[in-house]
């Protein structure tokens, strides 16, 4: 499959995942240099391009963040080397610091900033709608619908970037990201351009207001292309009843709530896959077509507002216009859009009954039974329980109503049963320990409770420096614990600076917590979090103490653990020891420390190690107070 | 018993005996679950249990509902318990009274009751180190020795009992202060299990208490004071010299008592009981006698190892002076009033 992804010759028909899809038309378009920063649903783009990378002249990595990220693929633009960056919406927020101030610098070779949006928040700290970038810095952003628009837009998007000097954004979202589809796919370049400054170009944003206008003048080139391009659509009667303006992927559930509602005669859909800046005449000229008009975009109402007041522009010559959508309350404002919500709302628009989805209630009452209830929980052997607990422990010995700080990583999770709720408050990469800066100065108004940070080894290195550099110089008291697993787990592995080797393949020399932290003079210590009393007694120690202090807690991954030769124990369950429910510990093992390789048969009312799910960690056999968890 | 209408085991504890502060860190109820810890002075709830007919709420000592109604019903009399005599005492091992607090007589009599294998081991408590003392069982005379001397806080030493009725530990002694011996009666009279604690307990030894303070906050206090090493002993002369002393490295400090008191654990506040009340053998300063302990016996089983231990010359005694059995029974009495109106307080506020 690999390898048929990468191959030279086009005109081939493919069953691509929508990223994988992405990969490819940057291939197609002679990319050769790409970074990003790991995170759901846009990792396999990287990850795609840099199995490319093992037979394709093209550089890629994982970057420490997505500022960086694109600062690297920009200077490759710069150089006259097509580049590439890749993150997911939150991580344009990092990187629009420098984003707002390229798209004034300009760019050189071809560049496109991809954002992979994850309605509903699904695997995301929060629900964003990265498009608004794109207005925010005057750069145009195009929408594909299907893997196959994504591959040939991609090329667009690059030539595009490449005509007008500036960078495009790209815009995917976890539906189109990660389904697959059969993709026609075109020939691969060859690249033969040398990386080149051009000493006599320059790139800054000065003087600000003329680069400004340039910038709007860059803008209108692009909204020139955007009215006659094929990927904007118009499908349906001369004259609807009601046209459905919509972009991205939610096009294809237009699609079919109107054949299954039978609406193709009173129907037509404005499909607009170049959604920023609007291809204004062109709209306008299918505004005429209806009166009435319903807008269905993921996440936020971005067409929706943009267009109505394009209408406002144009409304003596177009007349009165009806608008549906977000603000009209017919569409959701907030979730992920599904074909059952766009089906209720044309049906309700139509007064007509919506036919039942058949295959979903019938799916719905088979896993009815079977499924069991499953809330978020750390892997059996996860390292992450043994941290929590021990922090919990210490916290609660501690005695002073302290509290935990978090950040972005599988041990988010701590703000659920599975981290025993310690964690308060979870925000952007690298917060935990900002927000441990300003509670680290509270104490002259009053403040007496401690509180634990936490972050994670990827996002220490992502975005926690800055802000543990900042309490060491503002004196702030600070405890900081790096929960360092040795891996970007939660986004599927990727390496980082802490780890020995890159996304392509080479050895490199791990960045050192410790010695980033001795090298300013913080106090650093080290405990393992299987070792759990252990571990509960070094932070104790360090809740004592004051100032800015940083503990690793370090264990691998339990995944990776598992890859390695797995893990030393088999458990069992002494049943005469096993107290059950009664005084003395009513079912602490599952009740409380809730690892799901611990049950609890109800038959015999004892606890139960699931052999299926139980890693042999052997962790739990320090928490049953009655020693009937045995290591064997 | 029970207080209100909470409604599980843990809920006592936690609703109303640490809610208010009232908990005096025994340690009756650490150790028999996950649910309660000690550590470095204090009991804390670790996780919610919802056992219904647990142990907790029937063995906490601040569970008790003292059976009188008014503070008046207290006597001069009763005011120190049944007791069948009342001596001065000390060890006659030199060695044991320069390690021990006063007299040395509970130390003598422990390492004297294990040779003589009336005890296998003691449930005693340890000097602790930057974290507060803690309970320990111990098995051997320099195990014994080394838990010699006061220290004024509660350590929770009960946790080690239990841990000793989990390994089925017979012919335990306990070392205790008058809160942790009223639980050792509470666990006696569980319903179930009662009578194997009590037939694995051979000898209760009971400290006189007016109060301990809360090791956390006098930690605190000391640092304040610029002390920060570790404290090798602690005293309180007798009245009327208003001081509190403790031995570091360099020496004795005194501090006025004053400031001190404002360190007294709050549950400490409504005790009734100052001289042990159901131990075997109760044991306190002597009063203007430096060296000496005062010492009353209370049961068969004291009375019978006492007299061995003093007819083998471990233990030296002289007679009490009438003077200060009076005024032992005047502070008796007056912590059982004092203690009575607070509980009738605290317990009005819930
Ligand atoms: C908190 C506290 C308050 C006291 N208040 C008074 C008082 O008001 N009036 C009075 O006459 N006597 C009081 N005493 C008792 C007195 O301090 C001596 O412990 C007692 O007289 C025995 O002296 P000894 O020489 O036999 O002790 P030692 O032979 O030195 O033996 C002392 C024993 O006490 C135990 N012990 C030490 N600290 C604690 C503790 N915190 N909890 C439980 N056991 C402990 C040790 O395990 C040791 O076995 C108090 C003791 C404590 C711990
Ligand atoms: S050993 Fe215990 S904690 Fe580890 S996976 Fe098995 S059940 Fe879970
Ligand atoms: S007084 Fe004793 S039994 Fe009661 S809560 Fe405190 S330590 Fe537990």
């Amino acid at each position: 499959m690999m390898n048929t992804i990468f191959q030279k010759n086009g005109g081939v028909r493919l069953l691509l995942q929508g990223n994988e899809a992405i990969a490819r038309g940057a291939l197609e378009s002679g990319v050769m240099f790409c970074a990003g920063y790991p995170g759901n649903p846009s990792s396999e783009i990287i990850e795609t391009l840099a199995e490319a990378a093992k037979t394709l002249p093209l550089y890629v990595e994982w970057s420490v963040n997505e500022k960086v990220a694109i600062e690297a693929a920009t200077a490759a633009s710069f150089a006259g080397c097509r580049a590439l960056v890749s993150m997911k919406q939150n991580g344009v927020n990092v990187a629009s610091d420098f984003l707002t101030n390229l798209t004034l610098s300009g760019t050189h070779a071809g560049i496109v900033l991809i954002t992979c949006d994850d309605p509903s928040g699904i695997s995301s700290t929060n629900e964003e709608d990265a498009r608004w970038f794109a207005k925010l810095a005057d750069i145009p952003l195009l929408e594909p619908a299907t893997p196959q628009e994504a591959l040939d837009m991609m090329r667009m998007a690059f030539d595009l970037s490449e005509q007008i000097k500036n960078i495009v954004m790209f815009r995917s979202v976890s539906r189109l990201s990660h389904t697959r589809s059969d993709v026609v796919i075109h020939h691969l370049p060859e690249i033969s351009s040398r990386a080149f400054f051009n000493i006599r170009q320059s790139f800054h944003t000065f003087p600000v207001v003329a680069k400004h206008k340039q910038r709007h003048e860059k803008l209108n080139q692009a909204g020139d292309q955007f009215e006659i391009s094929e990927y904007n659509t118009y499908t349906g009667p001369e004259h609807p009843e009601l046209i459905v303006i919509t972009s991205g992927c939610v096009y294809m559930y237009v699609k079919e709530a109107i054949d299954m509602l039978h609406l193709n005669e009173n129907i037509g859909i404005l499909k607009i896959a170049t959604t920023w800046p609007l291809p204004k005449a062109f709209i306008i000229k299918h505004l005429q077509r209806s009166n009435r008009f319903l807008f269905v975009e993921e996440v936020d109402p971005f067409l929706e507002e943009n267009i109505q007041v394009l209408y406002a522009t144009a409304a003596g010559q177009l007349g009165i216009k009806t608008f549906f959508g977000k603000s009209s309350g017919h569409i959701p404002f907030c979730g992920e859009l599904t074909p059952s919500i766009v089906l209720d709302c044309l049906a309700s628009l139509f007064n007509i009954k919506r036919p039942e989805i058949q295959f979903q209630t019938h799916a719905l009452t088979l896993i009815q039974d079977i499924t069991p209830l499953r809330e978020f929980g750390f892997c059996p052997g996860c390292p992450h329980r043994g941290s929590y607990y021990a922090i919990k422990t210490a916290l609660l010995w501690d005695n002073r109503d302290g509290f935990v700080s978090g950040d972005i990583g599988c041990y988010t999770m701590g703000i659920w049963p599975t981290g025993f709720n310690q964690v308060k408050s979870v925000h952007a990469m690298g917060s935990g320990m900002g927000l441990a800066c300003g509670y680290g100065k509270l104490d002259r108004f009053g403040f007496q409770q401690p509180v634990i940070t936490v972050c994670g080894d990827s996002t220490f290195f992502h975005a926690a420096i800055p802000a543990l550099i900042n309490a060491k110089f503002n004196q702030a008291d600070a405890f900081l614990v790096v929960l360092d697993n040795n891996a970007t787990a939660m986004t599927g592995f990727q390496p980082h600076p802490g780890t020995s080797h890159t996304v392509m393949g080479n050895k490199t020399e791990p960045v050192d917590i410790e010695a980033i932290c001795r090298a300013m003079n913080i106090p650093v210590s080290v405990a393992d979090p299987y070792e759990m009393l252990e571990t509960t007694k070094v932070v104790y120690r360090m809740l004592q103490e004051c100032g800015v202090r940083v503990l690793i807690l370090r264990r691998k991954c339990a995944l990776i653990q598992n890859k390695e030769g797995g893990f030393p124990y088999t458990m069992k369950v002494d049943i005469h020891r096993c107290r059950g429910e009664s005084c003395g510990c009513n079912r602490y093992c599952n009740r409380i420390f809730r690892c799901p390789g611990l049950i609890w048969d109800e038959n015999a009312k004892k606890a139960l190690i699931d052999e299926v799910i139980c890693v042999g960690c052997g962790i739990c056999a320090e928490i049953c107070p009655q020693q009937a968890i045995i290591r064997l | 018993m029970g207080l209100g209408n909470l409604s599980n085991s843990q809920s006592q504890i936690s609703n109303w005996v640490l809610k208010h502060n009232l908990c005096v860190v025994c340690g009756a109820c650490v150790g028999i679950c996950p649910y309660f810890n000690y550590i470095d002075g204090k009991v804390m709830l670790m996780d919610f249990c919802t056992q219904e007919t647990g142990k907790c709420h029937q063995i906490c000592p601040k569970l008790v509902i003292p059976d009188v109604s008014s503070s008046e019903a207290f006597e001069m009399q009763s005011s120190m318990g049944t007791y069948k005599d009342i001596v001065m005492a000390r060890a006659a091992d030199e060695h044991i009274r320069q390690h021990a607090q006063y007299g040395g007589f509970t130390t003598a009599m422990l390492i004297y009751a294990l040779q003589k294998a009336w005890i296998e081991g003691a449930v005693l408590t340890n000097k602790g180190d930057e974290n507060s003392s803690t309970g320990i069982f111990a098995k051997t005379p320099n195990d014994i020795l080394a838990c010699s001397g006061s220290r004024f806080n509660g350590s929770a030493s009960l946790s080690v009992f239990n841990r000793c009725l989990r390994d089925n530990q017979k012919k335990i002694a306990i070392v205790g202060l008058p809160c942790q011996l009223i639980a050792v009666s509470q666990m006696e009279n569980l319903s179930d299990e009662g009578e194997a604690i009590k037939n694995s307990i051979a000898l209760k030894l009971g400290l006189f208490c007016t109060w301990a303070l809360d090791f956390r906050r006098l930690r605190e206090y000391l640092k304040k004071q610029g002390i920060h090493q570790r404290i090798l002993k602690y005293d309180i002369p007798p009245p009327p010299e208003e001081s509190f002393k403790v031995l570091t490295e360099s020496g004795w400090i005194q501090f006025p008592l004053q400031e001190i008191r404002q360190l007294i654990q709050y549950g400490c506040t409504s005790c009734l009981d100052m001289t042990a009340e159901a131990s075997d053998i109760s044991v306190g300063m002597a009063e203007n006698q430096a060296g000496w302990n005062t010492v009353m016996i209370r049961t068969q089983r004291g009375f019978d190892l006492f007299s061995q231990a003093v007819q083998e010359g471990v233990i030296e005694t002289c007679s009490i002076p009438e003077a200060n059995r009076i005024h032992l029974q005047e502070a008796s009495l007056s912590k059982k009033k004092r203690g009575f109106n607070q509980f009738q307080t605290i317990r009005s506020e819930l």
